[in-house]
Order: C-alpha cells, then sequence, then structure tokens
C-alpha cells in the first residue's frame, strides 16, 4: 500500500507541470470570453501537446506513443486540470477514437489514422447519442445502408462534442434492423466517417455556451473501408470506446475538483468569510469529498496497473464529483451575496457558468440513474432494473 | 502509485473476515443482555495484539485498519478494539506497552474524565488523553452505564495514580485512533449494505424481488459509494499517518468526517430496505445502526471532523 508517486512518476510529474506552465504563458486568452476564444485555446493547446510531445502517452511505441502505463497519463491530465489549462481541441481523438483504433482496426486503418490524430491534422467528435437513444444507446436509429462503393447515412445525432471543429467522427448506425438481428445490440456498426456532409448546428447549453453540437445526416457518404471492427459488430466496440471514456477521461475529473476547491477557498477568503463555521464546515464536508474522489482514483488507477478489473469505483467517482462540483460552485455562488449574481465581474461570471454547467455533469458521460444501476448491478450483483 | 492491499494485507483481511463471521450473532447476545462472546476475542488476543506496532504483532496501521474493517462489518463485539487503539495511543505517546501485550491484559482508552468508557467493564489499565498529556493509570473501580451500542459495553471508571505519563503527544495518539475509527466504520456501513443486498434479493413484493425496483437497487449503490470513498479516505489516513506525512492530519479530519456519515447512511438505508422487519428488535439492521452512531460518537463525530478540516482548507 503505497500512495506516493514512484520516483519515476515524480519525475514525470515535474517534467509536466513545468512544460505546463511554461506554454501556459503563451495562451491566446487566457481569460476567454465565450465560446470562441475557448475554441481558439483549446486548437492552440492541441498544438502545443503535439510540439511537446505529450499526445498519446499511453499508445504503443509501434504506433508514436510512448508506451507507458495510465498512470502517467493520469499525472499529467491532473497536472494539467490544476494549472486550467485549455482542453486540447482533438481530445477525443487522443483518449477515445485513437485507443479504440487501436483495439479494433486494421494495420491499414491504424496506419492512416493514428500519425494524423497525433500530429493534429484529424480532429475527432462521437456520433454516439441519438434525441431518441441517450442512456439507451442500443436503441440508436441512425441507418446506414448499402451503396456501390460503400454506405449512405441517415439520421440524427446529439451532444457531440467539437463537432463543430472536428472532421472525423466516430458514428454509430444500424446496418441491419432489430427485427433482422433479433437484438438492439446486434446490427450496429461503427464507421470512421468524414463530418464534410454532415450538417452540424450548437446545441447552446444553459449558461450560454455550445459546448455540445447537434449533428443532421442525410444521405451522408462513407467508403466501404470505414467500416471499425466487424460489420454489425459496432456495439462491442462502442463498448470499447465507452470503457476509454470511464478510464482516461474520468482521471482528470478529480483534479478538476481540487482545482476547484482552491478557487473556491481563495473565493472565500476574498469575501471575508473564512471564520464563517457554516461555511468552515461545508467547505470541509466538501475538501473530504474531493479528497475521496482523488485517494478513489489512485486507488483504482493502481488496482489497474496490478492487472485487476475495473469494479464499480469508475462509477462511485462519477457520481460523487458530480454531486461535489455541483456543491462548490452552489456555495461559491452563495458566498459572493447579491452582488455575485450580477455577473458583472470576471470571477462571478465564471462561478456563475461553471455552477449552470455543473448541472450537466450528473447527466453526461452516464447519468447518476445510469450509474446507480451500474454500481447496483455489477458490485452488488442486483438484478437487471430498466 | 501503488495504493493496493499486498497479498499479505488480504490474507490478513480474509483471516479477519474469518474470525469476526459470526459478529452479529455475539453482538445480538449482547443485545439481549447477555455476555461478551469468548471468541473471535481469544483468537484476536493470540494472533493480532499490538497489531501495527513493532513492539507487537507487527505491520502497519493500515493493518490494524483492515481488521477493524473486518470487525466492523459484521458489528463484532470484542474489548480487543479499545485494548489496540489504547495500545496506539500508549505507544504514540512513547510510553512503555510491554504490560500492555500481556495475554491478559485489557487495556482501554479515556479522553478526558474516566466517564463511559468502551470496555470499561473487564479493563485492567486505561490510556488516558487529557488536554496534551497521555498518561496510564490501573483502573480500580468499574460502574456498568447503558449503552446506544450494547456491544461496545460501556463503564464510568475509577482510575488509580498515573503509572506513567507523557507531554506533548495526545494529538498524535488522537489522530491514530481516528484513523482506525473511520476504518471501522466503513466496515459497519458494508455490512450494512451487503445485508440488505441479501434480503432485497430473497424479499418479493407485487411477484419480484424488491431489489428488482431502482428506487430499492439505486438506495443502495448510493449507500455503496460513500462506504467506498470513505475508505479510500481511511486507508489513506492511516498510511498517511504512519508515513508522518504533511497532510496526515487533514487526512485524519476527511476520513472521520466521511466514514462517519456513510455508515449511518449505509445503515439507514439498509434498515430502509428491509422494510416493516427492519425496525424491529428481531432484526439485525439497527445493531449496524447502534454501531455506527456508537463509533462516530468515540471518534469524537463526524460534525468536529467538517469543522476543523474546513478551517484548515480555509487557513492555507
Amino acid at each position: 500500500m503505497d500512495f506516493r508517486d514512484t520516483a519515476e512518476e515524480a519525475a514525470f510529474r515535474k517534467e509536466a507541470a513545468g512544460w505546463i506552465e511554461d506554454r501556459l504563458r503563451g495562451c491566446p486568452h487566457p481569460q476567454p470570453a465565450g465560446h470562441d476564444e475557448r475554441t481558439v485555446n483549446s486548437r492552440w493547446w492541441q498544438e502545443q501537446l503535439a510540439d511537446g510531445g505529450w499526445v498519446g502517452l499511453t499508445w504503443p511505441e509501434a504506433y508514436g506513443g510512448k508506451g507507458l502505463p495510465i498512470a502517467y497519463e493520469a499525472i499529467f491530465n491532473a497536472e494539467s486540470a490544476r494549472r486550467h489549462t485549455p482542453v486540447g481541441i482533438n481530445i477525443l481523438g487522443v483518449l477515445l477514437a485513437g485507443p479504440t483504433i487501436i483495439v479494433h482496426g486494421t494495420e491499414e486503418q491504424k496506419q492512416t489514422y493514428l500519425p494524423r490524430i497525433l500530429n493534429g491534422d484529424d480532429i475527432w467528435c462521437q456520433g454516439f447519442s441519438e434525441p431518441g437513444a441517450g442512456s439507451d444507446l442500443a436503441g440508436l436509429r441512425s441507418r446506414a445502408d448499402r451503396t456501390d462503393d460503400g454506405w449512405v447515412v441517415n439520421g440524427q445525432k446529439v451532444w457531440t462534442s467539437f463537432a463543430h471543429a472536428a472532421n472525423r467522427c466516430m458514428l454509430l448506425a444500424r446496418t441491419a434492423t432489430v427485427e433482422e438481428t433479433g437484438s438492439k445490440h446486434q446490427g450496429i456498426t461503427y464507421f470512421l466517417a468524414d463530418t464534410a456532409d454532415i450538417d452540424v448546428r450548437p446545441l447552446v447549453m444553459i449558461n450560454g455556451d455550445a459546448d455540445f453540437n447537434e449533428m443532421f445526416l442525410e444521405d451522408v457518404h462513407v467508403p466501404a473501408d470505414r467500416v471499425l471492427g466487424e460489420l454489425g459488430g459496432g456495439w462491442r466496440v462502442a463498448l470499447t470506446t465507452l470503457g476509454f471514456e470511464r478510464g482516461s477521461l474520468a482521471f482528470a475529473t478529480a483534479a478538476e475538483a481540487e482545482a476547484a476547491l482552491e478557487r473556491l477557498a481563495t473565493r472565500i477568503v476574498e469575501h471575508g468569510l473564512a471564520d464563517d463555521a457554516d461555511v468552515q464546515r461545508e467547505v470541509g464536508r466538501l475538501a473530504a469529498d474531493v479528497r475521496s474522489l482523488t485517494l478513489t482514483t489512485i486507488r483504482q488507477m493502481s488496482a489497474l496497473s496490478h492487472g485487476q478489473a475495473p469494479g464499480g469505483d469508475g462509477s462511485a467517482v462519477k457520481l460523487a464529483w458530480a454531486r461535489t462540483m455541483q456543491a462548490m460552485t452552489r456555495l461559491a455562488i452563495r458566498v459572493g451575496g447579491d452582488a455575485a449574481v450580477t455577473g458583472d465581474d470576471f470571477t462571478d461570471a465564471e462561478w456563475i457558468s461553471g455552477f449552470l454547467r455543473a448541472r450537466g455533469n450528473s447527466v453526461e458521460g452516464g447519468t447518476d440513474e445510469v450509474q446507480r444501476s451500474i454500481i447496483a448491478e455489477r458490485v452488488l450483483g442486483l438484478p437487471r432494473s430498466r | 502509485m501503488d495504493a493496493v492491499l499486498t497479498e499479505e494485507q488480504q490474507a490478513l483481511a480474509e483471516a479477519a473476515e474469518g474470525l469476526s463471521a459470526d459478529g452479529l450473532t455475539g453482538a445480538r447476545a449482547m443485545l439481549d443482555g447477555g455476555e461478551a462472546p469468548a471468541r473471535p476475542t481469544a483468537d484476536l488476543f493470540d494472533g493480532f495484539n499490538g497489531l501495527g506496532l513493532d513492539a507487537g504483532a507487527g505491520g502497519t496501521l493500515v493493518d490494524l485498519a483492515i481488521v477493524a474493517r473486518a470487525l466492523g462489518r459484521t458489528v463484532c463485539p470484542t474489548p480487543w478494539m479499545a485494548h489496540q487503539l489504547a495500545l496506539q495511543a500508549a505507544s504514540a505517546a512513547g510510553l512503555d506497552i510491554a504490560d500492555g501485550l500481556a495475554a491478559e491484559a485489557r487495556w482501554v482508552l479515556v479522553d478526558g474524565d474516566p466517564v463511559a468508557v468502551r470496555e470499561g467493564g473487564t479493563a485492567t489499565a486505561a490510556v488516558r488523553l487529557d488536554g496534551r498529556t497521555v498518561s496510564l493509570h490501573p483502573v480500580t473501580g468499574a460502574t456498568p452505564r447503558r449503552a446506544m451500542d450494547p456491544s461496545r459495553p460501556m463503564a464510568d471508571l475509577e482510575l488509580g495514580d498515573a503509572i506513567a505519563n507523557a507531554d506533548g503527544h495526545a494529538d498524535a495518539a488522537r489522530a491514530r485512533v481516528r484513523a482506525v475509527l473511520a476504518a471501522g466504520l466503513t466496515g459497519v456501513g458494508l455490512g450494512a449494505v451487503e445485508r440488505a443486498v441479501d434480503y432485497a434479493m430473497q424479499r418479493e413484493q407485487f411477484g419480484k424481488v424488491v431489489a428488482s425496483f431502482q428506487a430499492v437497487s439505486h438506495q443502495l449503490a448510493d449507500a455503496w459509494t460513500g462506504v467506498e470513498l470513505a475508505w479510500s479516505l481511511a486507508l489513506y489516513a492511516c498510511w498517511a499517518t504512519e508515513e508522518g506525512r504533511e497532510d496526515a492530519a487533514a487526512a485524519v479530519d476527511a476520513a472521520a468526517a466521511k466514514s462517519a456519515t456513510a455508515a449511518v447512511f449505509a445503515a439507514e438505508r439498509g434498515m430502509q430496505v428491509h422494510g416493516g422487519i427492519g425496525i424491529t428488535w428481531e432484526a439485525d439492521p439497527h445493531l449496524s445502526l447502534r454501531r455506527a452512531m456508537g463509533d462516530e460518537a468515540w471518534m469524537g463525530g463526524s460534525r468536529r471532523a467538517e469543522l476543523a478540516l474546513g478551517r484548515a482548507v480555509l487557513a492555507r
């Protein structure tokens, strides 16, 4: 039992932290006013990451990666979140599309797509959810029909982050109906599609930002060599992607919560409430929550590196993270009093935006209800309940 | 990072789970006014006296946490736990614990006045924390008290003059005690969830087992989540205390804050899932709830821990 970084991990952490701080000084919009400036920051950060060689840390060396254990990616993501870096515009390509292609792709697909993810030539989005298929993803209805030289896809996608910037899409569509296959998990195919002919419209969220998009597909042509994995066997491939989503991506969330707690503490001190016992107790509860996220993540990573199968810890962390982010941002506005809700001040406005955005934390990446069902079924062994 | 139990620690966990398997039976007997059961106390003193101390059975505070968790899981009654906490406190203060490692020694822990002392009725000596001072006293008299958790019997004690004392180590002693109690509380919560799962899998209503209703299963998922995250905090609190990490005090406060609230929440949810039978004397859920509330108080309470942690965060 050892919660410490190994000597190698500590050296890597130090190097990463130094590099991040150094590069961040050149950020085009240190206080981004809205979505457009954030997108500029995200593009710029992806270039920095590629230039510094921090992309594909866990990818095999044969495909241009560094071949490092997952702990290193977690360390890099944690140091990034701690310093509030922009999100790399191709984060979904690096953390989801690339690793999924490494597992399921043909050699030709690997040679085609992987280098372009590493050097930032391609930007990926994830065309999974649909208006009628959210938590029940396998209920998706977009369909791909065969043509002479490939497929033509019709349907609608929603919640696609980065679709406004992406040129590639991890696209799920039915190539056979449920009636034909007898199971909604059969007949789904995973395509590596281009977005050029997809109609992308921003989805404005309650904080006014457009982090997500809707995608409308009308007779979108996808060449024959763009099927990832087996034809009709896309559900299994999608589960691989979702596994990476709960793994690599989730590891940054604890660090994000730690950074938010620090900013919250600073704000409380600035508002002269550091001696208020009610506030102290609430901060104490939140600090304990935040610590529990970090420590459980470290236990989880350690277990993974010992080859143990992921248990329910990912879902536990996801549930607690959403609740904690929501509570921290709520408290931050409340301690600001009436003046804070004007949002005139940049910091106030950031907290208001963060608070509203945090409502999505208990929905995105698997709702609270889905996480509870995962724990009930996989950890506690309770029956499926839908 | 290598935050997993070692093979030895996994073996220890299995051994402790084996020893405490009948814990509920003993807790039930004591609830109904019976004597403390001989097992697993005899085996624990035989094999694990002074666990986490070089002078004793060896290992670290994490090992003691593992056994505390197993005992909590079945609400296992045993004066071994109070004895270990007293040894830890004395050792942290640099007092000689050789007498406490004798087979017949039954030490207890006193914080402040010697009232409502856990396992006081069978105590031979008491380690007393008073302000900054830690002292060791013979027990000269004991008056039994009622206890919310009869599986941790309490007594008011009369103490003789200090045999030994040390100034300035009481906080270190309290940290070790609270970290281990926090680990025990996560076990109490886990056991409550596990037994509620068993019940929900066999109790049928509306033609199916109640475990198949999300209104039931999601409560248990929430309870498990709290307990699992608190276990991370307790493990770290024990590890950080043992290693003398800079954030050890905050780690203990965080573990104390979350383990108690998680254990009480789990015990309450477990009781709710049992429905009507859950609020009867004959059913087991109240054993977990009594232990959770009783041990939280023993640990100094979650409210105080939350406040201390919040103050520390805001004073940085």
